[in-house]
Parts: C-alpha cells; sequence; structure tokens
C-alpha cells in the first residue's frame, strides 16, 4: 500500500508513459523504407505481414527523409544514395540521422566492410545481416519499430531537430511533454515547443509530436 | 638456401647444398647459432663461423640465407681462404647473388599485389554466397509456414543456419576490428539464444548421438546481435566436435552477483589447456578437423561485449564459462 502511495508523489518519466503497442496497432501506424537496389525477398514478406514499406531502390530522393516520415529506414550499403558522395550507404545513413533523428536506422548488409566504411555499421541502431532468417529479420525489425515509438528516443530526436542543447531548456521542455503526456493534451505540448524554439505549423514538428502522443488521446 | 627460422636447407638457386653445411646444420651448434643470430640483424652479407659468406633477405614474412664462397665481400680470414680452397665448388659471383635477391624481391612484390587484389575480390565473392544462402534460408522457412513443416525442409534450414554461423565467424575472423566496431547496444536474452543455437546445431549432434539441453534462466544483457551468437555456436559447435559421443551437452545460463553466466558442458577425454586453449591456432586434437581459431573469437568477442571467458578442465569434463554484465532477468 505504501508503495502505491509513493507512487503518487513520485515524479512519473517518459518512459513511464509507453505504451505497450499490440503488434496490430504497431503494423497499422509504422511506416518502413527499404533503400535497397535489389529486391529482397524481406519487402515482399514484411508487405504481406500488413507493414507500409516503401521501397527506394537509389535512396537519391530525400524529400520524404527531409519530411521525416519514416520510423524505421533500413538501408543496404552499396548502389544507393550515390549522389550524395562516393560512399553511398554510408552518406545516405548520414543524412538520414541529420534531417531525421527519429528514424531508427538498420544497416542492412552481409558485407565485411574496412575500418573506414565501419562507420556505416556505428551510424546505424542495429545490423540486419542479409542472410538472416524471416523471422530473425521481423524480430529485429519490429524491436526496431517498437523502440522508434519510445517516448525518450522521440524526445531525444526532437531535441535534436531544432538543436536545443540547453540543459534547462531541455528540462523544461521534458517537464512540459511529461505534464502533457498525464493529461492527454497533446495540443497544449504542440504550442508550448513550437513557442519554446520559435518555429510555427512545421511539419515534422506535427509528425513526431503525434508520435509521442500515439495512444494516449483524451 | 637455408631458412634462418626453421633450419630448413633447399638447394640453392645456384649451387646445391654442399654436405659441409648439411651436416653442419645438423650437428654443429655453431651452425645453428649461426643462422639463429641472423634473424635479429639487417639483411646483409655476414660470415658463417666456418668462413663462408651468408646473405640474407627477406620472403614471405621468414629470413632466408643464401650460404657460399662469394667473390665480394671478401671478410679476408683464414678460414675464408681456405674454404674457398677446399670448396671450389661453392664458389658464386655477387652479380648472381643480387640476380636471385632481384627475383625474390619481384615476387615478394607480386605477392603482396596478389593479397591486395584479394582483399578487394573475396569480400564480394562472400558477400555473395551470404546472400545466396540467405535465400535458400528465407525460401526453406517461407515453404515451411505456407506449406507444412517436412523434415526436409528443416534439414535445409538447418544447414543453411549454419552456414550463416560460419560466415560469420569466417567474416568476424577476417576482420576482428570490424567486429568490435559493431553497435552492441542490442538487447540479446541469453537464454533464448541457447535455446536457437542448440536448435542449429542439433542435427550435427545427433551424428555423433549427442543431445544438447539448455536450462536456466532468461537473463538479457547488452551486445550486438550480429557478433555474440557467434559465441555460444563455437562453444557448442565445439563440444559437438570435441566431445564424447553419445553424451549430452549443457548449456546453462545464470546470474550471479550483477553478472549474467552462460556455460557450456560436455565430457570429453582430450586434454585442453585452460590457460593457451584461447591462443590463436591452439589445437588438442589433431585427429579432429578444426583451424584452432573458433575460441579465440570467442574470446575477442566476449572481450568486445565487456565480459570474460573461462575454461575449467575436470575429470571427463570440461567446461566454458561466459561471463557478461547482467541488464535484467525476464521471469
Amino acid at each position: 500500500m505504501f508503495e502505491s502511495i509513493k507512487d503518487w508523489f513520485r515524479t512519473p518519466t517518459l518512459a513511464s508513459f509507453d505504451n505497450a503497442l499490440s503488434r496490430e496497432r504497431l503494423v497499422q501506424s509504422s511506416r518502413i523504407v527499404f533503400v535497397d537496389d535489389e529486391t529482397p525477398l524481406l519487402i515482399k514478406e514484411l508487405k504481406a505481414a500488413g507493414f507500409s514499406v516503401d521501397h527506394d531502390r537509389t535512396g537519391n530522393s530525400l524529400r520524404n527523409f527531409d519530411n521525416q516520415i519514416y520510423d524505421v529506414a533500413i538501408v543496404d550499403y552499396h548502389g544507393v544514395g550515390t549522389k550524395l558522395g562516393t560512399s553511398q550507404g554510408l552518406d545516405l545513413l548520414r543524412y538520414i540521422k541529420r534531417v531525421s533523428p527519429r528514424t531508427r536506422l538498420i544497416a542492412y548488409t552481409s558485407r565485411s566492410l574496412t575500418s573506414t566504411e565501419s562507420e556505416f555499421f556505428r551510424l546505424s541502431h542495429v545490423v540486419l545481416p542479409k542472410d538472416f532468417g524471416l523471422a530473425d529479420s521481423f524480430a529485429l525489425i519490429e524491436g526496431e519499430l517498437r523502440k522508434a515509438f519510445e517516448k525518450v528516443h522521440l524526445f531525444d530526436a526532437l531535441l535534436a531537430k531544432f538543436n536545443v542543447q540547453d540543459p534547462t531548456e531541455r528540462a523544461r521542455l521534458q517537464n512540459a511533454l511529461v505534464k502533457a503526456l498525464a493529461a492527454r493534451n497533446e495540443k497544449r505540448f504542440r504550442e508550448y515547443f513550437s513557442k519554446a524554439v520559435g518555429a510555427v505549423a512545421e511539419k515534422s514538428i506535427d509528425i513526431m509530436i503525434s508520435k509521442l502522443f500515439l495512444g494516449t488521446a483524451k | 638456401m637455408i631458412n634462418c627460422g626453421s633450419l630448413e636447407l633447399r638447394d640453392g638457386t645456384e649451387i646445391p647444398v654442399c654436405r659441409f653445411c648439411l651436416e653442419g646444420i645438423g650437428n654443429k651448434r655453431q651452425c645453428q647459432e649461426h643462422y639463429k643470430g641472423l634473424l635479429t640483424k639487417p639483411e646483409g652479407y655476414y660470415q658463417c663461423p666456418f668462413g663462408l659468406t651468408t646473405r640474407t633477405f627477406r620472403f614471405a614474412a621468414e629470413l632466408w640465407a643464401i650460404t657460399g664462397i662469394i667473390a665480394f665481400p671478401r671478410f679476408d680470414t683464414p678460414d675464408e681462404r681456405r674454404m674457398a680452397k677446399e670448396h671450389a665448388e661453392l664458389r658464386v659471383a655477387r652479380k648472381t647473388i643480387e640476380a636471385a635477391l632481384s627475383f625474390f624481391s619481384e615476387l615478394e612484390r607480386l605477392r603482396a599485389d596478389l593479397i591486395q587484389d584479394g582483399t578487394k575480390v573475396l569480400p564480394q565473392a562472400f558477400h555473395e554466397l551470404r546472400k545466396l544462402n540467405g535465400a535458400v534460408l528465407q525460401h526453406a522457412e517461407r515453404e515451411m509456414r505456407e506449406n507444412h513443416e517436412s523434415s526436409g525442409l528443416l534439414s535445409i534450414k538447418s544447414a543453411a543456419e549454419l552456414m550463416r554461423n560460419n560466415f560469420d565467424i569466417l567474416e568476424a575472423l577476417s576482420n576482428i576490428e570490424g567486429m568490435r566496431a559493431l553497435p552492441s547496444d542490442s538487447t540479446i536474452n541469453l537464454y533464448d539464444l541457447a535455446y536457437k543455437v542448440k536448435k542449429v546445431y542439433q542435427e550435427r549432434a545427433a551424428v555423433r548421438e549427442m543431445s544438447i539441453t539448455v536450462s536456466g534462466v532468461r537473463a538479457i544483457v547488452r551486445g550486438s546481435q550480429k557478433s555474440f551468437p557467434i559465441v555460444p555456436a563455437v562453444l557448442i559447435e565445439n563440444a559437438i566436435k570435441y566431445g564424447t559421443p553419445g553424451s549430452n551437452i549443457q548449456a546453462e545460463v545464470s546470474v550471479q552477483e550483477g553478472a549474467a553466466y552462460l556455460r557450456v558442458r560436455n565430457e570429453t577425454d582430450l586434454y585442453v589447456d585452460p590457460a593457451r586453449c584461447f591462443d590463436r591456432g591452439a589445437r588438442y586434437a589433431p585427429a579432429v578437423e578444426g583451424g584452432g581459431f573458433g575460441l579465440y573469437l570467442a574470446r575477442e568477442i566476449v572481450s568486445a561485449h565487456r565480459g570474460a571467458i573461462d575454461c575449467v578442465p575436470h575429470n571427463h569434463f570440461v567446461e566454458f564459462a561466459v561471463r557478461l554484465p547482467l541488464e535484467k532477468v525476464v521471469i
């Protein structure tokens, strides 16, 4: 009984608002991009399982990344992102990380990389070998999708996108978010955040904040 | 021509091995010490204890020597003059020696170029093989899901997963630095991983009439989902290869004082040196196929995961214990 009383007074953390998304909800709410010049069987299997998957063969059309529409990006190493530079998949990964910090990055390769190329692995959140079985691939991708919806990850991405570095400001925003999540008031946080960072009617704010409040609407 | 490390003699490029040197290398301590001593000296001309001239050079990362009576340089010693008189058949021109050295130098350059070319071509070939294996594995899985799970399909899936494990091991061995650079903050359930490895290797074990049991708790650690699975794969594969046929291999996951443990235990009559078994190339059963790299790699991977691995031999069985920082235990 005392524990539950103590809980009343304990300040909730962001992580405490993470809902255990049902698999059905996860499939409905998420969006994946597969950047590969080939068409692996995995893409077909993901679509057959109901996931929304965009297959980008070149990685040269960057608008969707700029608009931060993807929860997970599965990026091949060779033959993609050629317009960004000679390091191809690595250049693309760097670009996505910069413009869409909320997107979970999966390095998709079975290639053994040199020490300079291995930044491709370091920049990604996880490596998906091309010779993983379907069941293992699904488990890995779904794991990253769940992480893409975690409040701490989304909040960090929001701050990274708008370059909020001051610790005091970060703490203030986090506090405001926690209160808004507790009250299930997405609009209140949206207005507070837009005013705090000086950004108005930004599509990227809308997407990220709506993800933060997924499953908490009044 | 003599290999200064192994003292192996070969007929020279211009002159055959002389009986004097052949006898000396086998019996005379001064000859053996002369060549061993050259290992720490720079390449050049040196006089042997009996008056012959030795010219050393490096080839394929080893030190070699050509020995004979070489007109220039002259060391002008009594032994040299005596040998020149008594063994005229060992005389060779300096020009001839330099031509031989030039030949070996060019061979070394070509060898380095081939290795360099190989580092570009082989990874691509490896990658294509892995993709092909991945296609086999995924199609077998789909067939099992859509039609029915037959023993044939299970065998194909198992073989493809075994192949993938071997590719992972070869890749990690060829690029240890790349392995260390892999992201290592994924969660790994040690029990589930051990169980999965058991499923992959149980057919192999069955060929030797061995069984694999997995027990313990669902301990969660942080690591690389790409590299860490190599560790239980190596331990269980070794247990199958070197264990007693017809016996049981036990994989157990436990927690103790903030650490997670994965222990693999098997019966064996082979002696394992617990201190040296993790050395690269260390082998204890020449009759069994193997390269002596599995445990070395396992130790490198465990170390990259901030853990430790130990070997504890007992009477008639051996245990390998992997210790890792514990994240949590799932009930």
